[in-house]
């Protein structure tokens, strides 16, 4: 097990080169620079712009520019910010420590949203599946068809119209001051990932509920919950958590979205204003920590598969 | 199992990278950069040509209180500068203490009425009352900035409550103005600027002063501005000096939608260039118009006044001539980037490929030269025009160093003529304003140049705060929306409105703007102008003191300046400074001392 | 003495979108202590979901037992409470199932899934229960059971799965053992080793069994009575001895026709009756054998022969209107 995880961490680093390469190289193939305009929004004084290219190194060749970046990089230094004058990448993305950085912010919330979605989409699906058929599962499978097909921002629109707007109940932005900011977000969040783990959970529960090893159980004389909780659950979890690391890596794609319309200082948001500002810098560290936090997930899934399915073992 | 899952999860991550292609793809491609050669050098508009190269920058701490400032020539506006963020006081040993973390809560060393007590990226900015603050007292203890991207959540967080003042999307604008609370919190402030069509004098067909004439007096811009902008209230622009500007001319410049005139200009630019246009062969015209993302709107009823006005008939009714408009919309930077690629090399025919291009200009100080000569001077580095005018910049030098208000209102209001009217090198479309949703209770104003004074802000007597608001609303505190991250609190660095909130309560500059655009005295009691108008001596205020308690001296204005011209810095708005003696010299990295 | 199980006119039925599947049509048979029964057919004869219905396992919906008695203990099974049901379930009739494969729970250890039914029923705590199951494993021929117990089933080859299902089924002492094809998906040696294990216990632990099978190969080495089904009915009924010597019906004819002996080398396909089973959801009015059967006479078409159409010997019984061994009607 542990030569798997290091056979993967391995592997990670040359992943992690090509998506600095590819990044790189999108960045400066993408016209407009990041010192065209000055941020009053007026085209920056000639003399300015070669003082700040000078400064920042522009007038380097692009290979050596990039072998600065990645030399930077392996000290864990991701350079200065074009656009936060005076700021590094290092201060935008790590500022706030443990609790309030970018990232831990978007993990916060992604956590949130994960648990909304497992406490919602399993149980919905596990009922679905053992009330096949009834107004019950009609009832949960069509809010399942539409947490699916409603797209995320059109969701947020819609509650905060009616939880700020209408009701007043519910702050319509910011995170870590109440817990109450996250309620919106996370279901934002949650409900399409709910929706998903729900018809997955229905499907594979289905499935399970019908197999020969849940008989088994019963000609055991095992009380119906017994059967459910002990024999089909953690069998029909298996497709469930299968999917639930590519999941978590769409949310954090997802997460632009949300963090952007209850802006929320998280790394999505900073993700998208870095591309937005031409911020070369601050777009390479958010994806380099994308990428990072992209393998680790994939990781920790697999790892955790070797905890839920004992037919799996990484030797 | 694994293997397919582990394809599976690559999916995301390459979606991560994706988006940073999407953006190279989706963006067009601007024409070829020309061949690097030397860093291209635009001369200044305003620098005189200096046979005599000064050792030392024009500033002098003559003593703890008295700084004085030594021109290149008189320059009678100078005073409007004395209340512009560039001259804010610097601590320099705090910068050199704490590096570029000085601008962070705690390290900051202000000498406005506000100290920076909280700054979370992309979350918020929070200022609370300097206890050492030696004006007068105030009511708003608390000022925070929270920062809402996504202006249409902004707007919601204002209607649940949680924000005193707003901007909205402009999409929402018919609905505030329909809705029976939110169309008594909407203000319209003045903001002094202009919105306008610039064109290139070196590509035909706009070239020709009569076809320019024509396309200026065929824009309609108050349908554009009542129909298209739903900004019914706002002026529209013939002129480039904005109303409240000494010099503003209204409708006695420029060109008034007139589509007979128009017409008439077109015809005289066919027999300018002895073009025959005839029914069987008529003249077409191609004008081509840029403009950058956000503003299709304005421009694409621009391009279609244009050809739909601009059509000669014979006396049959058939067309002889016709204009036709295309637009091209680009992404900011690449569009600023393209046009300063042009502006650069003016002769390639092939890269400047257009006729027209919008900008907009904003002003900072209250006098014409900041937009006459700043932005429209020939060679300006603001304008993409290519026109040069001799008799243009023998104005301009004239009113610089004119020291009697009216006469130098005079000579800009003859500048302007010739740019709008005489040479029509561009065509203003409307003038700008600042528009805000701001809650009943507070008692506020803006300036029409820079940002609020906040200390100066209160509330109404008698106007009842709603249940639930978050703490300190309608008692102390102001919360504010900006849609943006401020990018920076250094004072020689930021030149945004974001950051400018927040500074512009850090930092007293030695005079401040009122709302009617007279400026008074702030960090300075009073200063006197020399004989000969080019030594300005401001006497400061001996009981300003830092936030840690320190006095303001003057050493600490000149380091300052000094701060913000020095290269290394590469301050955008350094060239605000230029009529200080040795300051292009010594921000060019000349041999010039400062400070 | 009564019988230890006695099933009388058994119906169940599946609803399915297509129409009701009657896969056990007034099935009647009894078990005596200690005795083994085999019942023999087809694939889909109903075999399983009779002895399935005597469990009430059929799954519901879409399947229902609409008619008939189980009696056992004095209760009719198909009367008393969930309750009641499950406390004979696993306990005093347990089920071994044809696919060890699949009949374990893939993510639960041996000892847990053994130790189940040990502290439901028999109240012990989890360490009697693994103590307990450690000797079932030792039972039934599992090699290092102590070492073992802790294993997932994955970790098992088929013939050891199945001997851990037989422990599962064992673990109670049950009166009854019911066996739904348990061989069938192991190869050939150990499917008599597992044979020769449930004989053995069969003795030891002093059990009835019910063994299905569709291989009458089988059920001449292990059954004391055998019961032939075909589309949902018991058509012949007799002790093994005899039903091998003397089969009466036309069906049990052609099965026989069809075994291979077990000394045989397995190379050939059984040799099949020609002709399919009578669809289950359209069963016709008279004989369902009618249209595959070689001694067919009009009055077959007419009238589905009762089980006691013809009885020999009181205990041998056959559904059919022709005596096979003369060819002509009864």
């Amino acid at each position: 097990m542990w030569r798997y995880i290091l056979n993967r961490l391995f592997w990670a680093v040359p992943v992690l080169f090509l998506v600095t390469l590819v990044t790189f190289t999108a960045m400066k193939l993408t016209p407009g620079g990041p010192f065209t305009a000055g941020t009053s929004g007026r085209p920056l004084p000639p003399r300015v712009k070669a003082q700040l290219n000078e400064i920042y190194g522009f007038n380097d060749p692009a290979w050596k520019q990039y072998l600065n970046y990645m030399g930077g990089l392996l000290r864990l230094d991701f350079g200065p910010s074009y656009k936060f004058r005076g700021r590094t990448v290092n201060d935008l993305m790590f500022q706030g420590g443990l609790l309030k950085a970018p990232l831990s912010v978007s993990a916060q919330l992604g956590l949130v949203a994960v648990g909304v979605a497992l406490v919602i989409g399993i149980p919905a699906g596990i009922v679905s599946a053992l009330k096949q058929n009834s107004w019950l599962d009609y009832l949960a499978m069509f809010v399942a068809m539409m947490g699916v097909s409603v797209p995320n921002f059109v969701l947020g629109l819609i509650l905060i119209w009616i939880f700020a707007l209408t009701l007043h109940w519910l702050p319509t932005y910011g995170w870590g001051e109440t817990p109450l900011q996250a309620v919106m977000p996370a279901l934002t969040l949650g409900t399409g990932g709910a929706a998903f783990i729900a018809r997955l959970t229905r499907a594979s529960m289905l499935e399970t509920i019908r197999a020969d090893y849940i008989r088994t159980a019963r000609a055991k004389g095992l009380r119906e919950r017994v059967v459910i909780w002990r024999h089909a659950i953690k069998n029909s979890m298996i497709p469930v958590v299968t999917i639930l690391g590519p999941l978590l890596a769409a949310w954090l794609t997802g997460t632009f979205l949300v963090e952007y319309v209850f802006s929320i200082p998280g790394i999505g948001k900073m993700y998208v204003t870095s591309i937005n500002d031409r911020d070369y810098t601050l777009i390479m560290g958010t994806t380099v920590v994308y990428a990072v936090a992209l393998v680790f997930f994939n990781l920790a899934v697999d790892i955790a598969y070797v905890f839920i399915d004992p037919r799996i073992r990484f030797d | 199992m694994i293997s397919n899952y582990r394809r599976l999860s690559i999916l995301p991550l390459l979606a991560v990278v994706a988006i940073a292609l999407v953006v190279a793809a989706c963006t067009p491609a601007p024409p070829p950069p020309p061949v690097p050669t030397t860093p291209p050098v635009v001369e200044e508009p305003t620098t005189p040509p200096e046979v005599e190269i000064p050792t030392r920058v024009g500033l002098r701490a003559v003593d703890d209180f008295t700084l004085e400032i030594t021109l290149t020539s008189p320059q009678a506006f100078f005073d409007s500068i004395l209340a512009f963020f560039t001259t804010y006081p610097t601590r320099l040993d705090v910068i050199n203490q704490f590096g570029d973390d000085w601008v962070l809560p705690g390290n900051l060393v202000g000498n406005g009425p506000y100290v920076l007590s909280e700054h979370e990226p992309q979350d918020h900015v929070t200022l609370t009352a300097n206890p050492n603050w030696w004006g007068a007292p105030f009511t708003i203890q608390t000022f925070t900035q929270p920062v809402i991207t996504e202006s249409s959540t902004m707007l919601a967080a204002y209607e649940n409550n949680e924000l005193d003042v707003s901007g909205f999307p402009s999409a929402e604008l018919p609905r505030i103005l329909e809705d029976p609370v939110l169309s008594q919190e909407f203000h319209i402030l003045p903001r002094p600027g202009v919105y306008y069509v610039g064109f290139n004098t070196n590509r035909a067909p706009t070239d020709n002063f009569h076809f320019r004439a024509a396309l200026a007096s065929s824009i309609d811009r108050r349908n554009i501005l009542d129909n298209v902008l739903n900004n019914p209230w706002r002026e529209a622009a013939q002129g480039v000096i904005a109303p409240g500007i000494p010099g503003y001319q209204g409708t006695d410049t420029g060109f008034a939608f007139d589509p007979a005139a128009a017409q008439a200009h077109l015809q005289l630019y066919i027999d300018d260039t002895g073009q025959t246009c005839t029914a069987d062969s008529p003249c077409s015209f191609v004008v081509d118009l840029w403009f950058n993302q956000g503003n299709e709107d304005v421009l694409e009823a621009v391009a279609a006044g244009w050809t739909e006005n601009l059509i000669l008939t014979d006396a049959d009714g058939n067309e002889i001539a016709a204009v036709h408009a295309t637009t091209v919309r680009m992404e900011w930077a690449v569009y600023l980037e393209t046009l300063d690629q042009c502006n650069a090399t003016p002769d390639d025919t092939a890269l400047c490929d257009y006729n027209a291009y919008r900008l907009g200009w904003v002003m900072d100080y209250g006098d014409a030269n900041n937009i006459v000569n700043e932005v429209f001077a020939p060679g300006s580095p603001f304008q993409y025009t290519g026109y040069e005018s001799a008799e243009v910049s023998g104005l301009i030098d004239q009113a610089l160093t004119e020291r009697d208000p009216a006469a130098r209102a005079a000579l800009w209001t003859q500048a302007e003529d010739l740019i709008v009217t005489d040479l029509a090198i561009t065509a203003p479309i409307f003038f700008y304003d600042r528009q805000g949703l701001i809650k009943p209770w507070l008692d506020f104003e803006f300036p029409p140049f820079g940002a609020a004074f906040i200390h100066e802000w209160g509330f109404v007597e008698g106007v009842a705060v709603p249940v639930g608001v978050p703490e300190g609303m309608g008692v102390d505190t102001i919360r504010s929306g900006s849609t943006a991250e401020p990018p920076t609190l250094d004072q020689a660095l930021a030149t945004d409105t974001t950051s400018h909130a927040i500074i512009n309560n850090l930092f007293a500059g030695l005079y401040k703007y009122e709302p009617d655009g007279s400026i008074t005295p702030y960090g300075a009691l009073s200063y006197e102008v020399s004989e000969d108008g080019t030594v300005y001596t401001v006497h400061l205020n001996p009981d300003a003191v830092w936030s840690d308690g320190t006095p303001v001296i003057a050493q600490h204005y000149v380091d300052g300046i000094c701060r913000m011209l020095n290269p290394e810095t590469a301050a955008e708005y350094a060239y605000v400074m230029y009529y200080i003696l040795g300051a292009p010299e010594f921000n060019s990295g000349e041999a010039v001392e400062c400070g | 003495m009564g019988y230890i199980l006695e099933v009388k006119e058994l119906m169940t039925q599946f609803f399915t979108q297509d129409g009701v599947v009657k896969a056990v049509n007034g099935v009647t048979f009894h078990l005596d202590k200690g005795e083994t029964l085999g019942i023999v057919g087809e694939s889909g004869c109903g075999k399983s979901v009779t002895v399935l219905s005597v469990m009430r396992l059929i799954p519901q919906p879409p399947g229902k037992i609409v008619g008939g008695n189980v009696l056992f203990d004095g209760q009719d099974l198909l009367k008393v409470s969930d309750e009641q049901i499950r406390q004979v379930r696993g306990n005093k009739i347990s089920m071994i199932f044809q696919d060890p494969m699949t009949s374990l729970n893939p993510v639960l250890t041996i000892n847990q899934q053994v130790s189940e039914a040990l502290m439901l029923h028999l109240g012990m705590n989890k360490e009697e229960a693994r103590q307990r199951t450690t000797e079932l494993l030792q039972t039934v021929g599992i090699p290092q059971a102590e070492d073992r117990i802790e294993d997932y089933p994955h970790q098992f080859s088929g013939g050891m799965r199945q001997r851990v299902m037989i422990a599962m089924g064992l673990s109670c002492h049950p009166d009854i053992l019911i066996a739904d094809e348990p061989t069938t998906a192991l190869d050939v040696t150990i499917q008599a080793q597992i044979i020769d294990l449930v004989k053995r216990l069969k003795d030891e632990f002093g059990m009835a069994v019910v063994w299905i099978t569709h291989d009458l190969g089988i059920i001449a080495g292990i059954a004391d009575r055998v019961a032939v089904m075909y589309a949902g009915y018991i058509i012949e009924e007799a002790s093994a001895g005899e039903l091998y010597k003397n089969p009466r019906h036309p069906y049990t004819l052609g099965l026989l026709g069809s075994v291979p002996r077990l000394d045989e080398i397995k190379t050939d396909r059984l040799v099949s009756i020609e002709g399919l089973p009578p669809d289950l959801i359209a069963l016709p009015k008279g004989c369902p054998f009618y249209a595959r059967c070689p001694f067919r006479i009009d009055r077959c078409i007419e009238e589905n022969p009762p089980l006691d159409a013809q009885v020999y010997d009181s205990d041998h019984r056959a559904a059919c209107w022709v005596d096979v061994t003369t060819g002509r009607p009864i």
